[in-house]
């Protein structure tokens, strides 16, 4: 079902791009949010894959 | 040629003055024009003064020559990742340091150790050479600004500023070229990775092939793995499963025969990962397990290996005792990494098994709004979908329609990208 609804939604983004996106607005009460500060960002990959060195 | 600035660099090194040396031959001042470049001085002249200081005009021109082709050899050895080479050729052009920068090849000089420095991430060593770059700057010639472009480019990818760099290898490709396919191959290259980091995949894959096919001719035989790398991960990532399992397949061989300490765990996580996608779960929990053994204990590929066979023996129903030391594993893991990419995914894990409420309770709070966070677009999509699955399956259409304009933008991110 949900895979129908994926190539639908591709199919609408593929006619229109008026779509607007600026921000991730992920639209949760911030407060109640784990928001990582700068000092726990790492600069591995988070993935469940591994990239080669650039 | 820049013969004022040899001229002067001779002198100094046999410890005349300018009167000394102008002595017979031209006046001071004279000479002090012709050092600074400011003034052509005749042939005749030049010969006088380069016999002055027992040199010939050839010996200049060998001398030019030798550092020209110090400068591209070195260039090639950072274009190969040849550490032994790079390092060598590193040495001898410190040793002859005083005289290029004399020459006319200070531009290049400059800009290559900037690379040599990005090569081994030594920051100081980068901000040393940027501060040397912005000075003379304005002396470079085209190709050499648009070198200066492309190392901008590599040193933004390597911050993780995935946007800024993708603009400015652009530019390179754009701007007058150097000389030679390697920048090409090394452009699509840095491209193909920076689209990676962006999760997206059609344009990596694209990169990643015309890199492989560069690096193919030059029989650049460690970014040919690389740049195959990328291409496994794109194909996985765009559900191209077989074209994947069989870029893994000879790079499964080629990183176990050349590579076994360095890039083979990760092939094998990445092959493992594709093998989870297809729901293979023991073959997947197989390629953990050897990689988890080759593994740098708490590295960040050993974590990726734990997650993902922890995850497989959820599949096969299969929790013991080892799975719970090896869930401790990853939880001191993620201690010592400190992004809990590794925490809020172990957590998610736990409870979705236990309860889908919990889990996707957990995912919504937590998991999802760190994965945004961290940029981590390819596993945001996926806990997605989960979320979507869940809300539909007991019938919130509110909640539904909410996480998929999310899925929806994420998607049409990744697709505005791509253009």
């Amino acid at each position: 079902m949900f895979k129908l609804k994926k190539v639908a939604v591709s199919l609408s983004i593929a006619l229109s791009l008026a779509v607007s996106f600026s921000t991730f607005d992920v639209g949760f009460n911030e407060k109640s949010v784990h928001i990582a500060s700068p000092d726990e960002f790492s600069t591995m990959d988070r993935d469940r894959i591994v990239k080669p060195p650039a | 040629m820049n013969v004022g600035s040899i001229i002067k660099y001779y002198r100094t090194k046999k410890g005349l003055t300018q009167t000394e040396l102008a002595d017979g031959i031209c006046s001071t001042s004279h000479l002090s024009k012709i050092e600074t470049n400011m003034y052509s001085a005749n042939e005749e002249t030049v010969n006088m003064l380069l016999a002055k200081l027992d040199l010939q005009l050839e010996d200049i021109t060998g001398d030019l020559r030798e550092v020209h082709d110090l400068l591209e050899s070195f260039m090639h050895a950072l274009f190969m990742q040849d550490r032994e080479s790079i390092e060598n050729l590193y040495e001898e052009l410190k040793e002859k340091e005083d005289y290029i920068l004399t020459s006319e090849y200070v531009n290049l000089y400059h800009l290559y150790m900037l690379r040599y420095y990005l090569f081994h991430w030594d920051d100081e060593g980068i901000q040393e050479s940027l501060n040397m770059i912005k000075k003379i700057k304005n002396t470079f010639d085209p190709i050499e600004k648009n070198i200066l472009v492309f190392f901008r480019g590599f040193h933004y990818s390597m911050n993780e500023k995935y946007e800024e760099g993708l603009k400015t290898v652009h530019e390179f490709l754009r701007n007058p070229l150097p000389v030679g396919g390697m920048w090409i191959g090394e452009a699509s290259y840095i491209l193909s990775h920076l689209y990676t980091s962006l999760n997206q995949n059609e344009a990596a894959l694209t990169f990643s092939k015309k890199a492989y096919d560069v690096f193919l001719t030059e029989s650049n035989f460690i970014r040919q793995v690389h740049s195959q790398m990328i291409l496994g991960i794109s194909y996985m990532r765009l559900n191209l499963y077989s074209e994947a399992l069989t870029v893994y397949k000879s790079l499964l061989r080629n990183t176990r025969m050349f590579f076994k300490d360095t890039l083979y765990p990760g092939v094998l996580i990445n092959y493992a990962r594709c093998q989870y996608l297809l729901k293979e779960y023991s073959k997947a929990e197989k390629s953990t397990n050897e990689a988890i053994d080759l593994s740098e204990p708490f590295s960040y590929s050993y974590g990726t290996s734990l997650l993902i066979w922890l995850e497989c023996k959820v599949k096969l129903n299969d929790i013991d005792k080892k799975w719970h030391s090896r869930m401790r594993l990853l939880k001191e893991t993620d201690t010592i990494i400190g992004d809990k990419y590794f925490f809020h995914h172990l957590n998610f894990l736990e409870k979705y098994e236990f309860s889908q409420y919990e889990g996707v309770k957990y995912a919504v709070k937590y998991l999802y709004p760190h994965l945004i966070k961290l940029q981590s677009f390819s596993d945001a999509l996926e806990v997605l979908e989960k979320i979507i699955d869940y809300y539909e399956s007991v019938g919130d259409t509110e909640k539904v329609a909410y996480f998929y304009s999310q899925w929806r933008n994420l998607i049409t991110r990744e697709r505005k990208l791509n253009v």
